[in-house]
């Protein structure tokens, strides 16, 4: 028995809303990352935060960032016009944002060393 | 008397020991559990390339478990991070190999991130979409799982340089012999 493998190339609304706010967050990500280092005010008020009574830079960045892709993703969720994003378009945004967000983390600290 | 101070001498002895087989547990256990989110995230992949109605509800355990173990990852790997680290990164940055903290160790703990949040957009799309139907979605998921793949082990990579670095500090120390 073979199975026939149908196409449908609409994206589902929620799908298409987590998969944009991931890559907004993954800019996001690296944007926050150099911006703490750069800004020296900004790394002390995030070590200044405590959460279950822990303060660190690492912990707030990590929740800022999942509290970012929880609320952009339930926004652009609700947006009809999300559907229109193909899985396509969507993996090749996701696959470029991450690469060239990866490599401006990695380049910003192997400039960082040799400053 | 005697008998009091054997039995605090052997409450601090137990303390260290259980402190110190949490610090190696922990140490050990966020590799080990990043690992297994790999291995599901593999699994997702190739069940999506052979798709078929038998194997959907597999590729949805597949992505929930991804994001189960890269949660338990940035659980496990924050906690020791937070508490134990401080003491190898000051051994790291007296030793050679100082770059495996800044660069290796600062890029590690941000690019992580990336690789969680797609952890988490892993099983939303799974779950949400019919992937025998949907192309789209099956390209997105294969676009996903490979990422968290390849990050995952670049970022295994550069936790075990890390690893090999504070032995290096050690060594180049004096306190560890060859």
């Amino acid at each position: 028995m073979s199975t026939i493998i149908q196409t449908k190339p609409e994206l589902d609304n929620i799908t298409a809303g987590f998969g944009v706010a991931s890559v907004i967050v993954i800019i996001l990500n690296t944007i926050l990352t150099i911006a703490k280092e750069m800004y020296p005010p900004l790394l002390a008020f995030m070590k200044n935060i405590s959460i279950f009574g822990i303060k660190h830079h690492w912990l707030v960045h990590g929740l800022v960032i999942l509290i970012l892709f929880l609320l952009l993703g339930w926004y652009f969720s609700k947006k009809e016009t999300i559907k229109k994003i193909s899985g396509a378009s969507l993996s090749k945004a996701l696959i470029w944002t991450t690469i060239i967000s990866s490599l401006g983390i990695v380049v910003f600290f192997l400039i960082e060393i040799f400053k | 008397m005697i008998q009091l101070k054997t039995y605090v001498d052997c409450t601090y002895l137990i303390q260290f020991l259980i402190l110190f087989i949490m610090k190696e547990f922990i140490l050990f256990l966020h590799p080990m559990l990043a690992v297994f989110g790999v291995i599901t995230a593999v699994w997702a992949f190739v069940e999506v390339l052979n798709i078929s109605e038998k194997n959907l509800k597999r590729i949805n355990t597949a992505g929930i478990l991804t994001a189960i173990f890269m949660v338990l990852t940035w659980i496990t790997s924050g906690f020791w991070y937070i508490t134990y680290y401080a003491a190898d990164k000051a051994l790291i940055l007296k030793g050679p190999w100082s770059f495996a903290h800044n660069l290796l160790m600062e890029s590690k703990e941000h690019v992580f991130f990336i690789i969680l949040i797609l952890s988490l957009l892993l099983p939303i799309v799974s779950i949400k979409n019919n992937l025998i139907e949907n192309k789209s979605a099956r390209t997105l998921v294969l676009a996903i799982t490979t990422i968290i793949i390849l990050g995952s082990l670049m970022l295994e990579g550069a936790g075990a340089v890390i690893s090999f670095a504070v032995r290096m500090s050690l060594l180049g120390n004096g306190v560890v012999s060859q």
